[in-house]
């Protein structure tokens, strides 16, 4: 089963993705801020990461910036951002820093799924390619 | 610098003066030089002339001596007629001989001879004293008569043709007759004109005399042209004189005169004119030392105002400068303030963008999930949905309401409503509203301290206190606990809000209740920066004051003060 990290502070946004998440078949976890994902993901190392650019602790840019620099055995791990803030100069920030994607509020589930299955479809192929290997 | 503009000044007048005194002095130097050159001309001309005035003397008395003879030789040409009238009549010689000489040559005594020395005629100052006693002085002149003797016998004797014939035979000799200088002249007179030599002996002697004193001088001044000559005895040292010699050799005394000097009448004639011509002279020279020195001063003069004008300028154009610069200072600190306020907006709208996405995200997302699931929807379900669609609703309606709000503030188009109200009530119910919103925090109040009731505008101090208590809770995410603590001082009604949050830096204290601010320690934590510009705003319309203090990481207190008796009848007339 796929674990997905789900890193956002506003409470309800996190339920409502996790519901959907649950109900496609995702296992789940949840943390509210940069500073709490960072943890998550250094315990249960999930297979992708969702995650909110504006945060109290400590924001997307700057949790993909810490595994950038300190965490590069997490760097594989694909990274969605997902965010209320539209404008080009987050997003360039964003891809850059190594996001697989970025997409923004409000959340079309159909598409968020979309780009997680694309992220496994690739997750899967890395693994048969490194069994294979 | 003025006081050596001053000084300067009077140098140039000291200088002025200078110039003039030299001036003065040159032209005194001048004239000085000038009037000893007259002075020493004058005397060389005055000895010239003292010379020529003597040579004239001399000349003249030398030709009063001569003409003696001259004339008694005009007269004895008459040989024959003296002669024959002598023979037969007496009186007539005497015309003759002595009154022609005495009228015509002014000889002043004659005396006539004859053969045997026999005085035959007198005259004395135009009297015949033929028969009055000879005088002693006339002896002294009778002498030439034994000279002429002397010279006849020895012509006769040498019997030369050679010697001198009878006319040229004459005596002559200056002397003194009775203490008067005087020429004494004496001739051979013949007896007849065709016995020139035959009667050798026989000869007729006539002696003439003649004063130097008398009428000779008078000639002898006509000759010279000196009005002032005059015979004397002894010659005072002042004025010029020639001696008169006697044959003998001494002196018989002098021709005197006062000495004409043409150089000195000369300066006398032309020094009123020449003392004039001085006075004007140094006038002139005066008159323009004082122009030049007026000049002088003029010229200082302008130049003082020149320069204190040039000063003047100096400093309006210093005072200018300083202005304009002020006034660039001025627009810099304009333009630095719109740049950041640009920024401040540009960052809220931003910020705008990002609070109305969240809960529009909420909503959007709410509503798909009902849609998805409609095969195991519970009543339970579909409540909790809406009721998350709602809570987000009103998060968007309250953030509208606080931007409209700020803009209304901000063109003062807020009237407040004052009315009477219980601030525990208010307080009471927004507590109610941000836990139902917020369950993870819990707020701990006392609001036992507050009066009844103050006199305040429900809708804006609702929006104060949510303001607050949402903040509260927003930026202390991890500390859930939040106290209110009330208090009432001097018509005052305290209320202060803590909590234990991310607090801020004393640097961002200052600047926290500016429209759109930001501090640093909320960067992540949604919020768009309007308001506590609100809060504050509304407070200070209600007469009230807010304050703040925080602790970076430690936490945050507001305390709002708001007046019992409400807003001052000024601020509700203000605001509307």
């Amino acid at each position: 089963m796929i674990t997905v990290l789900c890193i956002d502070d506003e409470a309800d946004i996190r339920q409502l993705i996790v519901e959907e998440l649950t109900d496609a078949g995702f296992a789940t976890l949840e943390a509210a801020n940069g500073q709490e994902g960072l943890e998550a993901i250094l315990s249960y190392w999930p297979d992708i990461v969702i995650c909110d650019i504006s945060m109290p602790v400590m924001d997307g840019h700057q949790l993909l910036a810490e595994i950038q620099m300190n965490h590069a055995e997490l760097f594989n791990i694909p990274f969605i951002l997902l965010s209320a803030l539209t404008d080009k100069d987050n997003v360039l920030t964003g891809l850059r820093a190594g996001a697989a994607d970025y997409l923004t509020k409000p959340i079309d589930f159909d598409l968020l799924l979309a780009k997680l299955a694309g992220c496994i479809a690739r997750l899967e192929n890395d693994r048969a390619v490194g069994r294979a290997l | 610098m003025r006081r050596e503009k001053a000084v300067h000044m009077q140098q140039n007048i000291r200088i002025t003066s200078h110039v003039t005194i030299v001036l003065t002095l040159l032209t005194a130097l001048t004239v000085m030089l000038l009037a000893g050159f007259m002075w020493l001309a004058s005397a060389k001309v005055d000895d010239l002339a003292l010379i020529r005035q003597k040579g004239y003397v001399e000349q003249g008395l030398d030709e009063q001596v001569k003409a003696v003879q001259h004339e008694l030789e005009s007269v004895t040409v008459w040989n024959d007629a003296v002669l024959l009238v002598a023979k037969d009549d007496h009186p007539w010689i005497a015309d003759n001989i002595g009154t022609w000489m005495h009228k015509y040559f002014s000889h002043d005594r004659t005396y006539l001879f004859n053969e045997r020395d026999e005085l035959v005629f007198a005259m004395r100052d135009g009297e015949d004293i033929t028969a009055l006693t000879f005088l002693d002085d006339e002896r002294a002149a009778a002498a030439l008569r034994e000279d002429i003797r002397a010279m006849l016998h020895k012509r006769i004797a040498v019997g030369d043709s050679n010697s001198p014939v009878l006319a040229e035979i004459f005596a002559e000799k200056i002397l003194s007759i009775a203490g008067r200088p005087a020429v004494v002249s004496a001739r051979p007179v013949v007896p007849s004109s065709d016995q020139v030599s035959l009667d050798a002996g026989k000869e007729f002697i006539v002696v003439a005399v003649r004063f130097l004193d008398a009428s000779a001088v008078e000639k002898i001044a006509r000759y010279a042209r000196i009005e002032t000559l005059h015979f004397t005895a002894d010659a005072a040292e002042s004025t010029a004189a020639i001696p008169v010699i006697a044959t003998d050799g001494s002196t018989l005394g002098y021709m005197a005169w006062q000495p004409i000097r043409p150089g000195l009448m000369l300066i006398e004639q032309i020094a009123p004119v020449g003392f004039a011509g001085i006075i004007v002279a140094m006038g002139v020279v005066i008159f323009l030392g004082r122009g030049l020195r007026k000049t002088t001063l003029d010229l200082s003069e302008s130049r003082l105002a020149l320069m204190r004008h040039r000063d003047q300028l100096e400093e309006s154009v210093r005072l200018r400068t300083a202005e304009i610069e002020r006034q660039r200072e001025e627009l810099d600190r304009l333009l630095a303030q719109e740049r950041h306020v640009n920024a401040l907006q540009r960052q809220f709208v931003t910020m705008a963008s990002h609070e109305f996405r969240t809960p529009l995200a909420i909503i959007d997302a709410a509503a798909q999930r009902l849609s998805r699931t409609k095969t195991n929807q519970t009543p339970e379900y579909v409540e909790e949905k809406s009721a998350q669609i709602r809570a987000a609703v009103l998060r968007m309606v309250d953030l509208m309401e606080s931007i409209l709000s700020a803009g209304r503030l901000e063109t003062g188009k807020t009237t407040l409503k004052p009315e009477r109200l219980s601030l525990a009530e208010i307080i009471e119910s927004c507590c109610a509203r941000q836990m139902d919103v917020r369950k993870s925090h819990r707020i701990h109040r006392d609001l036992s301290h507050l009066p009844q009731t103050i006199l305040a505008d429900r809708t804006t101090i609702e929006q104060v206190f949510t303001n607050l208590l949402s903040n509260a809770v927003k930026y202390a995410p991890q500390a859930p606990d939040i106290h209110i603590r009330t208090s009432t001082k001097n018509g005052m009604s305290y209320v202060s809000i803590q909590d234990a949050g991310i607090g801020m830096d004393a640097e961002d204290l200052p600047k926290l209740f500016q429209p759109y601010y930001r501090a640093r320690s909320a960067t992540g934590i949604a919020g768009t920066g309007i308001g506590l510009n609100l809060v504050k705003q509304i407070v200070d319309l209600h007469g009230g004051s807010i304050s703040v203090e925080s602790v970076l990481g430690r936490g945050t207190t507001f305390t709002v003060a708001l007046p019992n008796k409400g807003p001052l009848a000024n601020l509700i007339k203000r605001a509307a």
